[in-house]
């Protein structure tokens, strides 16, 4: 009934993979401008050089996005045992409240807080086509509300569920959250495709 | 560069919507923050027809705080002004008239009757500190608060600044309140991002535009005729604050969207002259021309919406703001300014003399040189040739007769070899040979300002100045119907404009809502003694010969004798030689001397003999 913590590796591979190409894109860049550059400079003052503004609605969407996943993460691996030591129903008192998966959907909130806001900030560094944003806009959230979703009513019938149909819903669960962390990097990765070539 | 992009006329707010094409995500009802263009830039469009602005949903009424918006020209003019009553009874102009005649002297003359001292009086009367109230109203309601000059202003009057209150046009009121809470979320975004445009505080000063660009179809309409007027009050407000135009001229032959092919070629010939001939510190700081001709055998003929796109692209490079490390200030608006009129001393083909022989400078005209490709082969030269090319000019023209070069690129090149290769290809002829005194643009006067590049590509822009003269009868170069030169296209601009003002007189000089007055103004600007026509006469005798620049003596059709202005109007009421009269002698006495048996007297008393 649960996945375990191969599942848990294979999104923080995906988000440590986007984390390297950003350093390789940044490296390319840095290269690059250093080999034609006619006088010296701090790697600092070219990532001010590279600023570029990405507009408030994409903006918004992305802190959205990344609070949604951060959230749709914790209600699909720490709601249900087997991920981690500590999960969401061992806190019963919460747990047995009509209000419980808020607040533990709030609790994740604040306690990512800081990488929601923050991670977004990278986009500033990369040409993002107005069809990726569009894209990015149009699937993230849903898909992220999806996976919400589907955790909630895994969580709600666990553990009394035939085991086979809990096992599809999470599949779905899962995929439902890694194609919008995809769609979230995929700045970074056409951005070091392009500087690659 | 950040520009305040003003869209004049049906043309221009056509591309102007290219220029203000959002970088955001679109979002089906609201907007979570303050609009975002490339670069950064801002825009309005300025039209004199209220029909032309309803039913399209992209440009809302700016005074009803929309943004994207557009501007009425005439939109404080009350209906029953009695300042409106008494132009028209005087000079037979209607101040109001949705559209205007859309003639360039008629435009002309409906913004130049406010030279006239008595009409100033009577225009500061009902308009309080105002003494031409159209451009005024331009300025001061569309333009000016979305620059950096809107903060003086507003600071000096105690108003706010517009852009601090204009929302995305479009949107309805029922989603006020939505909007207000994702423009608090697009704060928090901001506190982080710093990417949503601040509407308040010391960051306002840094998101406002240092800089206007006009853009005007010179096909004569609303375009050819407010573009002169409009940046003469400008630049009498604002005498150092940088401002350009692109003005684009139409096609050959006829055109179902325009007018008449010898009246619109009267009105680009005018609008040209008039914003090449103001000295520097009177008018604008550059003109940049594109030809639609060339864009036409590019796309196809009135394939409007690539052109605008293909002018649009072409200019993205000069707006991006993405400067190489440490160059940041390299390409603002007052340094471009500084360049563009950079003069060298020993020039001896723009050097221009007023009538108290004192040297002018006249505005820079410049030709865009635009050529972009996908993915990064490093290649400068391959960059530059391609650029330089016939088919990436977006006017005809010879490069190695261009004074100076501006080189926008996005990429990783190096400028040295970008100058090196723009000294060698423009150091030959266009058939590949070097010629003796032909040296290129040298190192010195190339100006190469690198962009970061979009990451999809490398692209290049050159703006070449003054790509022409130095050579007698270029103004013939042409293939299969195509101009080769910048002087063979303006050559023939101006023959059309003078034919058409020679066949022309009833429709120029009487047309039934002038007053007499009027008349006889507009007689004396055209067919008097120094008047255009002359003037257009002695511009194609100059483009013969080679030499530049094309026009020099500023003339308007009202200015009375005003201190410190160059430009010159005949007085009518002196005039007593009937012009037309004037035409049909000189066409006589041209023909008299090409008879043989005249051809051997001159020779005779050439030779010293009776």
């Amino acid at each position: 009934m649960s996945m375990g913590i191969v599942p848990l590796e294979g999104i923080l591979l995906i988000m440590a993979a986007a984390l390297v190409f950003h350093h390789l894109y940044m490296h390319k860049i840095y290269r690059k401008v250093r080999d034609t550059s006619d006088s010296g400079f701090k790697k600092e003052e070219l990532l001010a050089d590279l600023e570029l503004p990405q507009g408030s609605n994409f903006n918004t969407f992305m802190i959205a996005s990344w609070m949604l996943f951060f959230v749709a993460l914790a209600f699909l691996f720490f709601q249900t045992p087997g991920t981690s030591p500590w999960y969401y129903f061992q806190a019963i008192q919460i747990a047995s409240s009509e209000f419980g998966l808020t607040v533990f959907g709030i609790v994740v909130m604040i306690v990512t807080a800081l990488a929601a806001f923050t991670i977004p900030k990278v986009y500033r560094y990369y040409v993002v086509s107005r069809s990726i944003k569009a894209l990015m806009v149009k699937f993230v959230l849903p898909l992220l509300m999806i996976s919400i979703a589907i955790s909630i009513y895994l969580g709600t019938v666990y553990p009394q569920a035939d085991v086979q149909s809990w096992d599809h819903f999470w599949i779905l669960g899962y995929f439902t959250l890694v194609a919008p962390l995809i769609l979230l990097i995929m700045p970074i990765v056409c951005s070091l495709k392009e500087v690659a070539k | 560069m950040k520009p305040m992009v003003v869209g004049i006329g049906g043309a221009g707010g056509n591309i102007l919507k290219k220029f203000l094409e959002t970088q955001d995500v679109k979002l089906p009802a609201i907007c979570l923050g303050e609009h975002l263009a490339f670069g950064n830039a801002k825009g309005i469009w300025l039209e004199s027809a209220t029909q032309d602005t309803q039913g399209q949903p992209y440009f809302g009424n700016l005074e009803q705080g929309k943004y994207p918006g557009y501007l009425i020209c005439h939109g404080m003019i009350s209906a029953d002004s009695a300042f409106k009553m008494w132009i028209k009874e005087t000079y037979g102009f209607d101040l109001k008239a949705q559209g205007y005649d859309r003639r360039a002297e008629y435009l002309k003359g409906i913004f130049e009757v406010f030279d006239i001292e008595r009409v100033k009086e009577m225009a500061r009367k009902e308009f309080p500190g105002e003494d031409n109230p159209l451009p005024g109203y331009m300025w001061k309601v569309g333009i000016r608060p979305f620059t950096v000059l809107g903060l003086k202003a507003g600071a000096s009057s105690g108003t706010k600044v517009a852009p601090a209150s204009v929302s995305a046009s479009g949107h309805k009121p029922k989603f006020a309140i939505l909007q207000n809470i994702g423009t608090s979320l697009g704060s928090m975004g901001s506190l982080i991002n710093r990417n949503r445009e601040a509407s308040c505080g010391p960051e306002m000063q840094d998101k406002l535009c240092d800089s206007i660009l006009f853009l005007a179809s010179l096909g004569g309409g609303t375009g050819t005729g407010f573009i002169n007027p409009i940046t003469s009050y400008v630049r009498r407000e604002e005498k150092a604050f940088p401002f350009f135009a692109l003005g684009i001229l139409t096609e050959k032959g006829e055109d179902a969207r325009q007018t008449k092919e010898g009246q619109r070629n009267l009105g680009a010939t005018i609008a040209m002259y008039d914003l090449l001939t103001k000295p520097a510190g009177d008018g604008l700081d550059a003109l940049i021309v594109i030809d639609n001709e060339v864009l036409s055998r590019r796309y196809g003929k009135a394939n409007f919406e690539a052109n605008d796109n293909a002018i649009y692209a072409s200019l993205k490079p000069m707006f991006d703001l993405r400067n190489y490390p440490g160059a940041k200030l390299q390409d603002d608006a007052p340094a471009m300014r500084r360049v563009f009129w950079d003069s060298d001393k020993d020039n001896k083909y723009d050097i221009v003399r007023d009538e108290k022989g004192q040297v002018i400078l006249l505005p820079p005209i410049l030709v865009p040189c635009y050529y972009s490709h996908s993915g990064s082969n490093g290649d400068e030269r391959s960059l530059v040739e391609h650029a330089l090319s016939k088919e990436c000019r977006l006017f005809p023209c010879t490069p190695s007769k261009a004074d100076r070069a501006y080189v926008f690129t996005r990429g990783y090149v190096k400028a040295e070899k970008i100058k090196t290769a723009i000294k060698d290809l423009t150091g030959i002829t266009e058939d590949h040979t070097a010629i003796k005194d032909l040296t290129g643009i040298t190192e010195d006067h190339t100006y190469v300002y690198r962009k970061l590049g979009n990451g999809f590509g490398e692209d290049i822009l050159i703006l070449l100045r003054n790509p022409y003269g130095g050579k007698a009868g270029e103004q013939n170069k042409k293939e299969k119907g195509e101009d080769l030169t910048f002087e063979s296209r303006v050559y023939d601009l101006i023959d059309s404009a003078i034919t058409y003002i020679d066949t022309n007189e009833t429709n120029i000089i009487n047309y039934l809502g002038y007053s007499d007055l009027t008349k006889k103004y507009l007689k004396n600007y055209f067919y008097g003694s120094g008047g255009l026509r002359e003037e257009l006469n002695k511009a194609r005798q100059r483009i013969e010969e080679g030499k530049k620049p094309i026009f020099i003596k500023p003339l308007k059709i009202f200015a009375e004798s005003q201190g410190g202005s160059d430009a010159v109007t005949p007085d009518p009421t002196k005039q007593e030689i009937n012009q037309i009269d004037k035409i049909k002698f000189e066409k006589e006495f041209k023909a008299m001397l090409a008879r043989p048996e005249i051809n051997q007297m001159i020779k005779e008393i050439a030779k010293g003999g009776n």
